[in-house]
């Protein structure tokens, strides 16, 4: 199966940044790929737990749907977001540019960046 | 996550748009980088639009990463690390025409470690590279 790695680094409700990066994962998805998101700076407040719109209602679509959330400890602490607050199902990483390379060059097959 | 090995001959390049400190996108590069260096990548950045004032000498900022020291560590390290000609010549980096025995175009306000290049530079990074990542507005 075709890996796509997304990389979102900008906030969910300031831009169409988030927004794109969803519906490209919900293609990818649809399209039988396996998708793994990935929160770094303020693209971790796209973790937050209960938000209301597009952003939110696909990531707790996308993760019933078995794509891999991954959000930056650092950043998360950075802006105060405890664990309690990031929506359940999203793993919280204190190595997150570590696994980020890792997955990037040794399983996927495209990444792409916001 | 499953730990996987490393190939030492994977390439990664990062194409970099903003600026240094506008935003958080070069601290992002640059750990970014260095874990992929610790993991025994090569590494290739390239320094495009406003991303060209990281090569800036002197940098000297009080409360963030110091993003120009973060790229000399980076080369010191085996990074390749190149900016766009056009975009620096904007920016008023460039003073001369190319020299070929320095392979860049001279300029005395940017890091030595970084090469001032066309953008055939960065054409030559896809060529060879195993994975591309841009950060920041373009």
């Amino acid at each position: 199966m075709a890996r796509i790695c997304l990389l979102i680094t900008k906030p969910p409700h300031s831009d169409e940044n988030a927004e794109r990066m969803c519906g490209v994962s919900q293609r990818a998805r649809e399209s039988g790929m396996d998708v793994a998101i990935y929160l770094l700076g303020d693209g971790v407040l796209c973790a937050k737990a209960g938000q209301k719109g597009y952003v939110g209602d696909n990531i707790r679509a996308a993760l019933e749907n078995g794509v891999s959330i991954i959000a930056c400890q650092q950043d998360l602490e950075a802006r105060a977001i405890s664990k309690d607050h990031v929506e359940s199902g999203i793993e919280i990483s204190d190595d997150f540019e570590g696994i980020f390379v890792e997955d990037v060059m040794e399983r996927a097959d495209r990444v792409i960046s916001w | 996550m499953v730990e996987v090995e490393s190939d030492p001959k994977k390439t990664l390049s990062i194409m970099l748009f903003s600026g240094p400190y506008g935003s958080q996108d070069a601290d992002h590069m640059c750990r970014i980088a260095e874990k992929a260096m610790d993991k025994g990548y090569g590494v290739q950045i390239f320094l495009y639009g406003d991303g060209v004032h990281a090569q800036l000498k002197g940098q000297a900022p009080k409360m963030f990463m110091n993003i120009g020291e973060k790229l000399t560590d980076l080369a010191k390290r085996g990074a390749i690390i190149k900016s766009c000609v056009r975009c620096s010549q904007a920016r008023g980096y460039v003073e001369d025409e190319f020299d070929e025995e320095a392979d860049r175009y001279p300029s005395s306000k940017a890091l030595d470690e970084v090469k001032i290049y066309s953008l055939y530079g960065f054409i030559n990074f896809i060529k060879s590279t195993d994975k591309l990542i841009t950060l920041g507005s373009g």
